[in-house]
């Protein structure tokens, strides 16, 4: 029955106040520990003693708790009452109902309205419907869902993702690369398209090329996606952001496309380092791909800044201008960083489109 | 399987301890499991990305592999069974970052290899001699 009040004041209450040198001698060790003394314990009037509490406590608890639309129990030291958490009218209506039928006085309890409490999910777990940012799976590679397409031939809706070309078997050309989401075996959708890579004019010699490294893949039937939907994480930073879903905002929405501008604050949410955001340095770049043939054409990157804007598995992340709210402006899809993770590189959704073809992203 | 821990594993550099000026110098690193678990190890790019940096006896850099790279962000995971090894391998032109000959002297040679963590996996530093012709 001891706590610190708002003011931090150590208080216990007691149906008797002549206990008060019981609950000194009690309370010493654990006010030693707080770094307060017994004479700083202030004794409030209690209308119900705390062993009556605790024993009413552990005879209705698992029992409420069992009904549907309970959030939670407490014997709430604080109130001198047993407090529990409901969602709803109905649920407060079987809750009393049992209390009563328990013996338990109406007026030792607090029922109150509470919001479910769920487990946090990341950018690592299934999550449904599938939005981007989420971390997906193929072969013994891990990276990141970029973002949602749509395309509509009559009768027929063709629902998609976009990811990076390197995030197929093989980089370049369709091998029905399949895919689950976080890891499988939740198949959730298979290549269809990823443009081979050319050479020639205004390819260096000796190397390959595209204008993005993106790749199309086609979504399993039943497969639950939202158009347009980017996982929306906790927090954002400059180096490792949140990678946990927000449960109260858990999406972003995609409401425009634009091109990327040198100057420009750009976000990005993958799977490793979650929602970060950098600026952009330079635009319509040819970067080299490190140990590799391939040059990606006309990309954009960032400025260095913190370590951990970046990291292996961000691959396919959605790269877009954020203003605050909920609506984001799509300008691309993020596919590689350096090895300190300081700065990251992307194609833009003007090279993706070229190649790709035309895309309802929202 | 477990995720790779340094007891288990084991993360080195060989390196000839001596070459003359301006002759290419092999760089050979290699993970081994020196568990009795397969162990899986969370690295990065396609193919797999690992770093080598020379410094001077006064720590600074003369060469880095993957200086201003740009490397894909793909996670792979490698398994590793018990007592096998992963090789990287690549070689030193003995040029500095800027192109310009290192010249000789003594210098120290480290690898790394970028992970899914914030810290990359990294070797003890190992000298090497260029010697004058």
């Amino acid at each position: 029955g001891f706590f610190l009040d708002r003011d931090g004041q150590p208080t216990v209450y007691l149906k008797d106040a002549r206990q008060r040198g019981t609950a000194e001698a009690g309370l010493a060790g654990t006010l030693r520990e707080l770094g307060m003394t017994t004479s700083q314990l202030r004794i409030l009037k209690g209308e119900f003693d705390y062993l009556q509490l605790n024993d009413w406590f552990t005879r209705a608890a698992p029992a409420a708790l069992a009904i549907p639309g309970a959030v939670f129990a407490d014997l709430d030291e604080g109130s001198n009452r047993l407090r529990l958490g409901v969602e709803t009218a109905a649920a407060e209506r079987s809750v009393r109902e049992l209390l009563a039928g328990r013996g338990i006085p109406s007026a030792a309890v607090v029922v109150e309205r509470a919001e479910p409490i769920r487990y946090a999910a990341t950018l690592r777990n299934k999550v449904t419907p599938r939005v981007g940012g989420l971390q997906i799976n193929f072969g013994n590679f891990i990276c990141t869902l970029g973002f949602n397409t749509r395309a509509g031939f009559g009768l027929v809706i063709i629902r998609s993702f976009i990811t990076n070309s390197h995030c197929t078997t093989v980089q370049g050309g369709v091998e029905g690369t399949q895919y689950h989401q976080p890891l499988a075996p939740n198949l959730i959708g298979t290549e269809v398209a990823d443009p081979a890579y050319f050479t020639g004019f205004p390819c260096p010699s000796g190397r390959k090329c595209r204008f993005s490294d993106a790749a199309r893949a086609r979504y399993a039937s039943g497969v639950g996606s939202d158009l347009g939907g980017i996982a929306r994480t906790m927090f954002r930073a400059l180096g490792f952001g949140s990678i946990t879903i927000n449960p109260a905002n858990p999406v972003l929405n995609i409401t425009a496309e634009a091109g990327p501008v040198q100057g420009a604050e750009v976000n990005k949410i993958g799977r490793t380092t979650g929602w970060t955001y950098g600026k952009i340095l330079a635009t319509c770049i040819a970067v080299n791909v490190s140990n590799t043939n391939v040059t990606q054409l006309c990309q954009s990157r960032t400025t260095n800044q913190a370590a951990g804007v970046v990291g292996s598995g961000d691959s396919g992340s959605p790269v877009f201008y954020w203003r605050g709210g909920s609506n984001v402006t799509l300008i691309g899809l993020l596919w590689g960083g350096n090895a300190a993770g300081t700065f990251f590189v992307f194609s833009p959704m003007s090279g993706i489109e070229s190649e790709l073809g035309p895309l309802t992203t929202f | 399987m477990t995720t790779a821990q340094s007891d288990s594993l084991r993360f080195e550099i060989d390196i000839p301890p001596a070459v003359p000026n301006g002759e290419p110098v092999p760089i050979l690193l290699w993970v081994r499991n020196v568990g009795d678990k397969p162990l899986e190890l969370y690295l990065t790019g396609r193919p797999i990305a690992f770093d080598i940096t020379i410094t001077r006896a006064d720590g600074t850099q003369v060469w880095r592999r993957l200086e201003g790279a740009a490397i894909s962000a793909i996670l792979r995971i490698e398994v590793l069974g018990p007592g096998e090894v992963l090789e990287l391998k690549d070689a030193w032109n003995q040029r500095q970052d800027d192109g310009k000959p290192a010249g000789p002297g003594v210098y120290q040679v480290r690898g790394a290899l970028p992970t899914e963590g914030p810290a990359p996996l990294e070797t003890s530093p190992v000298s090497l001699l260029v010697s004058a012709e």
